[in-house]
């Protein structure tokens, strides 16, 4: 029998263990229901939660922080930008209130400004939730302005590890990765 | 004009008929993307259930609504149990798979039941109305007025309900859906239940008409299928209104078409197939999936 945190994941998706143990993933794409509208995607981010009031409540602090998607509502997530569903995304994953955010890619295929916008709501929540988060990002700009510590991956390998300010300070992470 | 009004009445009810299967064809093929050949032959099974209960004299509205959940349970095994080995795989294998399962549904109730025609009871007296002059059968009326219902309460439970929100977002991405922690599965399994739910009723309202043998829908899975497609598969109102229009035209077409008559007004939905898909292939009312990238 396979287990993994005391939790038999025989036969579950990956997706499965995650909602099991309180994870919520925002994959790299597109992590929204094409076919739902915003508000109906944000139900099904809460599926597992019973407290009607507290979810009411989520999702009003969801469009608080993503104000573009209040305006899109009732609008289909496939309808939305690309910048749109990423938060659509990102906001469907909190409602799950999750213990843990996994943030895979979340500025990939975004114009600058927008990604900006996707990364000043995130670290909002951060401050205001609490939740811990694990970030994959290529633009380490963008994800020094989240994260406290930060590991360097080379073709899979840990090449450096510390704190955002120890790297930033760096003068080989600044040539690589910072632009100067 | 009497005539007229009468053909149209008697046209809504075959093709409400026609109607329930193929919202019911529709419901699977949303939650997993196939075409279940086998969901006429499943309704037959639960209304010999049915019929069965009746000739133990259980009153009939008890005996449909037992078949119904028989029904509902048959569908949630067979997803669970036959159909989700092959749900990932080839659709092709999947599609053989029903009509196999079709094959041995019709077999095992002509080995039980034996193949000869069963009167079944109607649930509405065979009497007629009168309104405005013309009279109408009120079994025409009532059949169109179940289904109606039942397909109010089926878009209800669609829109209004959590369940109904979980069974959709599992038919858009069941990976996704997961990932939220919605049991993909179970709700497979419900929307089987809810489909073959839906045929027994189709089969309890059509089998006073036709009486009850094994091969009872086997024709109106034809018609099921020409509405799905008239319809579009995207589109559970639209194929309800493909098999109202199917219903119809094929009983104006038999009387006042002279060439086609009784005997090839089974014809006319598929010269609408045809033309149907030469014009519009999406279907009257589903849609061209537009992703955006």
């Amino acid at each position: 029998m396979g287990k993994f945190i005391q939790l038999v994941v025989d036969g579950l998706s990956t997706g499965s263990v995650y909602a099991a143990l309180g994870i919520a993933h925002v994959p790299e794409g597109r992590g929204t229901l094409g076919d739902l509208t915003v508000r109906e995607n944000l139900r099904v981010g809460a599926y597992l939660r019973k407290d009607a009031k507290g979810v009411d409540r989520d999702i009003d602090y969801c469009l608080d922080l993503f104000p573009n998607l209040q305006d899109r509502i009732k609008s289909n997530a496939s309808a939305l930008s690309g910048g749109e569903q990423q938060m659509l995304a990102v906001a469907r994953a909190i409602m799950s209130k999750p213990r843990l955010l996994l943030l895979d890619e979340a500025s990939l295929g975004l114009a600058p400004s927008t990604a900006k916008n996707v990364y000043d709501a995130i670290r909002r929540l951060r401050t205001e939730s609490g939740i811990s988060m694990i970030v994959v990002e290529q633009n380490a700009n963008l994800a020094f302005t989240l994260v406290d510590s930060a590991t360097v991956l080379e073709v899979g390998r840990n090449v450096l590890t510390g704190t955002s300010a120890e790297l930033k300070g760096m003068d080989e992470i600044r040539r690589a990765y910072l632009g100067g | 004009m009497g005539k007229f009004v009468q053909l149209v009445v008697d046209g809504l009810s075959t093709g409400s008929v026609y109607g329930a299967i193929a919202l019911a064809i529709v419901l699977v093929h949303q939650a997993t993307g196939l075409i279940n050949f086998a969901q006429g032959g499943m309704a037959v099974l639960a209304t010999y259930v049915a019929w069965r209960l009746t000739v133990n004299d259980v009153p009939l509205i008890f005996a449909i609504l037992v078949s119904i959940l028989f029904s509902f349970v048959v569908g949630a095994v067979v997803e669970r149990w036959l159909m989700r080995r092959f749900e990932r795989g080839d659709p092709d294998t999947a599609v053989v798979v029903t009509i196999g399962l079709l094959t041995l549904i019709t077999g095992i109730c002509g080995w039980l039941w034996t193949y000869n025609n069963q009167q079944f009871p109607s649930l509405f007296p065979l009497d007629t109305v009168s309104f405005l002059g013309v009279s109408i059968s009120i079994r025409s009326i009532g059949t169109t007025l179940v289904i109606v219902v039942a397909m109010i309460a089926l878009q209800g439970l669609f829109v209004g309900t959590k369940l109904g929100l979980a069974l959709r977002a599992v038919a858009i991405n069941p990976e996704s859906a997961a990932s939220s922690g919605l049991p993909v599965g179970r709700l497979l399994m419900v929307g089987w239940g809810l489909a073959a739910g839906l045929g027994a009723v189709a089969g309890a309202l059509v089998a006073p008409q036709l009486t009850l043998t094994p091969g009872m829908l086997d024709s109106t899975l034809v018609y099921a299928l020409a509405a799905v497609i008239l319809g579009g598969l995207t589109s559970p109102i639209g194929v309800v209104v493909a098999a109202w229009i199917i219903g119809v035209l094929e009983n104006l077409a038999a009387v006042y078409v002279p060439f086609i008559g009784f005997d090839l007004k089974v014809a006319v939905p598929f010269i609408l197939i045809f033309v149907v898909l030469i014009v519009r292939p999406q279907g009257l009312f589903g849609r061209k999936v537009v992703v955006r990238v």
